[in-house]
């Protein structure tokens, strides 16, 4: 019965949730396959904590900080340096034409460390404060901010790079 | 998505560029239909769950074991043994000498030799020549001994 109510409780939320879960894995790893793991990896994880996570409040909050720290923990296994330079992955064919400003862009974020790329997701794309992404990081305020603006201004110069390359093809 | 940017002391004037970029990427790239992971996750963490109270309960136990194992360990080792006890005797009839050993009549039960030696202390291990082990049995002995005088008297 408490099992019940329980699933019950957790499949409202993850229907109505995993659709923007999924956006926030895309914009941090960039494949939407990729993402669609990690939105499940981070829907598993949920579950198993969800009494808890019923009773402290902010389920919202909670999914979003296991998500971005998923998403780290799975590139420091993999190694920062060798996926700070991986190769942009090309978007899947028949998906129709893609304006070249997005590809740019995505191109862009993905030559960003990963840690860059969730600060900045986190600050920008969820619209949390220094503090919530301080937490969900582990990291502290400074930390958050520092990384901000560099994420920021190494982003900017990899843009003006991509669309100068773009341009030149 | 309209919330000023700071980062840290002051406004970020790219705080806006960003979002907009974000927006562009997720809206514009061709998001391929959702599948259900719901099902899949609520079945992965069922196992999950499972496999952290398992783990919990093993180190639960192991602690206890460790602990348990800690307490045997640390208890003296020279302790002393706990002494036997003697069959309990019955009265004997009045005149008639008690014979059967007895740690309470100690000093007055003495097996002093009669040549008025030195006797051996109590507390002092006995020699391991079984004599001790036979001690227990003598006193079985004589009560019966006594039973029968007990009967023959009747």
């Amino acid at each position: 019965m408490r099992e019940a109510t329980r699933e019950r409780e957790f499949r409202e939320f993850a229907e109505a949730r995993q659709r923007h879960l999924r956006r926030s894995a895309y914009l941090l790893c960039g494949d939407w396959h990729e993402a669609q793991d990690l939105t499940q990896t981070t829907l598993m994880k949920l579950y198993a904590a969800w009494g808890r996570v019923r009773r402290d409040g902010n389920v919202e909050a909670y999914a979003r900080t296991i998500l971005t720290r998923t998403f780290i923990d799975q590139y420091r296994r993999r190694g920062w340096l060798v996926e700070a330079v991986e190769e942009v992955p090309e978007p899947p064919g028949g998906q129709g034409p893609t304006p070249e400003l997005r590809l740019v862009l995505q191109a862009a974020l993905m030559r960003l460390p990963p840690r860059y790329r969730a600060v900045l997701v986190l600050r920008f794309w969820e619209d949390w404060s220094v503090e919530e992404t301080a937490r969900a990081l582990r990291v502290t305020t400074g930390t958050v901010k520092s990384q901000t603006a560099r994420g920021l201004a190494q982003l900017r110069r990899l843009v003006e790079q991509e669309t100068v390359e773009v341009s030149g093809r | 998505m309209t919330r000023t940017m700071d980062q840290g002391d002051g406004t970020d004037p790219g705080a806006e560029e960003m979002r907009g970029a974000f927006e562009a990427i997720v809206t514009v790239a061709a998001e391929p239909p959702m599948r259900d992971v719901t099902g899949a996750a609520i079945a992965g963490g069922r196992r999950l769950r499972r496999r952290r109270r398992a783990t919990a309960v093993a180190g639960v136990s192991t602690a206890v074991v460790v602990l348990v194992a800690v307490a045997v360990g640390l208890t003296p080792v020279g302790a002393e043994p706990v002494t036997p006890v003697v069959p309990a005797q019955t009265p004997s009839p009045s005149g008639v000498p008690d014979p059967a050993p007895s740690p309470d009549t100690g000093p007055s039960r003495s097996l002093a030799p009669e040549d008025g030696s030195t006797p051996m202390p109590s507390d002092e291990p006995m020699p391991s020549d079984g004599s001790s082990a036979e001690e227990p049995e003598r006193a079985d002995d004589l009560t019966e001994q006594e039973r029968e005088r007990e009967r023959d008297t009747r």
